[in-house]
């Protein structure tokens, strides 16, 4: 397998459609994405179609947009929206009508999008990054009840509770982040010794929890 | 934030310090579901402004991930291969087990990170299918046309629209029957069909049939 396929999006080879007024960059077929779907959209003048008027209530998708370059006004349902480059919109509904005319020339929008039967998993570390902030800014205790919205979809997460621990312990709630420590060894013995070896986080647990 | 949709600038997004960088969540932000999307910004030259990381290890959410530089300019290591990367410049990461990061070369480095689990492939969508036969068809050449189309019905049998192109590039090629076939596949599964043929004049030569759909 390639390890890596790297391309401008403007060098993707444009395909005319729309009665050729609209470029398609299509981007998932040349870089062999599978997992999700993306493709880019350039519209050369103002007024010219940049997204196709559709709904993916077929596809079942959940889509986000977002312009590269230029600007362009979204019809989404009867509501329109002008965004500008650096903007994004989320269309969480795939029964509703969507579809964008370039309000300057150049325009380019990028499209992703994917099934909503089958939910992306959110990730672990999305918890422990959200985290972060409170726990550089010394508050512990949000930093924990940030990371622990993660237990839900995670309760078998090694790292989650390790890093619970850490903040359960700088927060002085020493039998919570035995608990978290007691969780994380379980789950993954190995990987507790590694972190836990010159971790000062947990230095007010360090002896109770035997590290 | 309106109920049917959510916008937001990137400019706009949380700056939360992580790895000698700064995290943007999207995905949280927005309430995306089906597919992983966050950026990253590294606001002087020589910040991280993507983790060095695999997607294969413990932790990790095993995802086929596309960075896409949108505003500075980032080199990229993938695997030990250094990548260039200036605003535009995609790059894709099949490989779970290929390290990647990356580090802004220009101030102001925002990086976009799509992913999606690579061992749940989803299906094309159908609109890729006549996108791409959309240069024949307008170069007149419809044989080729057919054969771009309907690779997509492997995927999308009943969809109605590659089912109604389908049908037009038939009868432009002169295979009737073929093209009432898909009509009426179309026709069954979209209830726009009868009134997209109604003036079509792709359709001309099977018009007069009797099994045209009105």
């Amino acid at each position: 397998m390639m390890k890596v396929k790297a391309i401008n999006v403007t060098d993707i080879e444009p395909r005319k459609i729309m009665g050729g007024t609209m470029l398609w960059h299509p981007v998932r077929r040349t870089l062999g994405i599978r997992s999700f779907g993306t493709n880019a959209y350039t519209a050369l003048n103002a007024g010219d179609r940049v997204v196709e008027e559709h709904n993916e209530a077929g596809a079942g998708h959940e889509e986000v947009y977002v312009v590269l370059s230029g600007r362009a006004e979204f019809q989404l349902g009867e509501e329109t929206v002008e965004l500008g480059a650096g903007e994004l919109v989320f269309l969480s509904d795939p029964s509703l009508q969507r579809g964008a005319v370039a309000t300057e020339a150049n325009t380019t929008v990028i499209a992703f999008g994917g099934p909503v039967g089958t939910p992306y998993e959110p990730l672990v570390w999305e918890h422990d990054f959200a985290a972060q902030e409170s726990y550089e800014a010394g508050d512990f205790e949000a930093a924990y009840e940030i990371a622990s919205e993660g237990l839900e979809e995670h309760p078998d997460s090694a790292r989650l509770h390790y890093n619970l621990a850490c903040y359960a312990a700088r927060g002085r709630h020493q039998e919570l982040a035995l608990h978290h420590l007691e969780q994380a060894t379980k789950l993954d013995a190995e990987l507790v010794r590694t972190w836990s070896a010159d971790d000062h986080d947990l230095d007010s647990v360090r002896e109770r929890a035997g590290l | 934030v309106s109920g049917s949709y959510r916008v937001a600038h990137l400019d706009d997004l949380d700056r939360i310090e992580v790895a000698g960088g700064q995290y943007r969540p999207i995905r949280r932000r927005l309430g995306v579901r089906a597919f992983g999307i966050n950026a990253y910004t590294a606001e002087k030259a020589g910040d991280q402004v993507v983790e060095h990381h695999t997607e294969g290890g413990g932790g990790a959410g095993r995802q086929e991930e596309l960075y896409m530089v949108v505003t500075g300019h980032a080199e990229f290591t993938v695997a030990g291969e250094t990548v260039d990367a200036p605003a535009g410049t995609m790059v894709f990461v099949p490989d779970l087990d290929a390290r990647r990061g990356a580090v802004a070369t220009a101030d102001g480095t925002t990086v976009l990170v799509v992913g999606g689990p690579a061992d749940s492939p989803i299906p094309t969508s159908p609109f890729e299918y006549w996108f791409a036969a959309e240069a024949p068809y307008r170069a007149g050449d419809y044989e080729r046309a057919v054969e771009v189309a309907a690779e997509g019905l492997a995927e999308w049998p009943e969809s109605g629209q590659l089912n109604y192109q389908l049908a037009c590039f038939h009868a432009l090629a002169g295979r009737r029957d073929k093209a009432l076939e898909h009509l009426a596949v179309a026709a069954a599964n979209d209830p726009g069909v009868a009134e997209w043929a109604a003036d079509d004049s792709d359709l001309d030569s099977i018009r007069d049939r009797k099994d045209f759909p009105a």
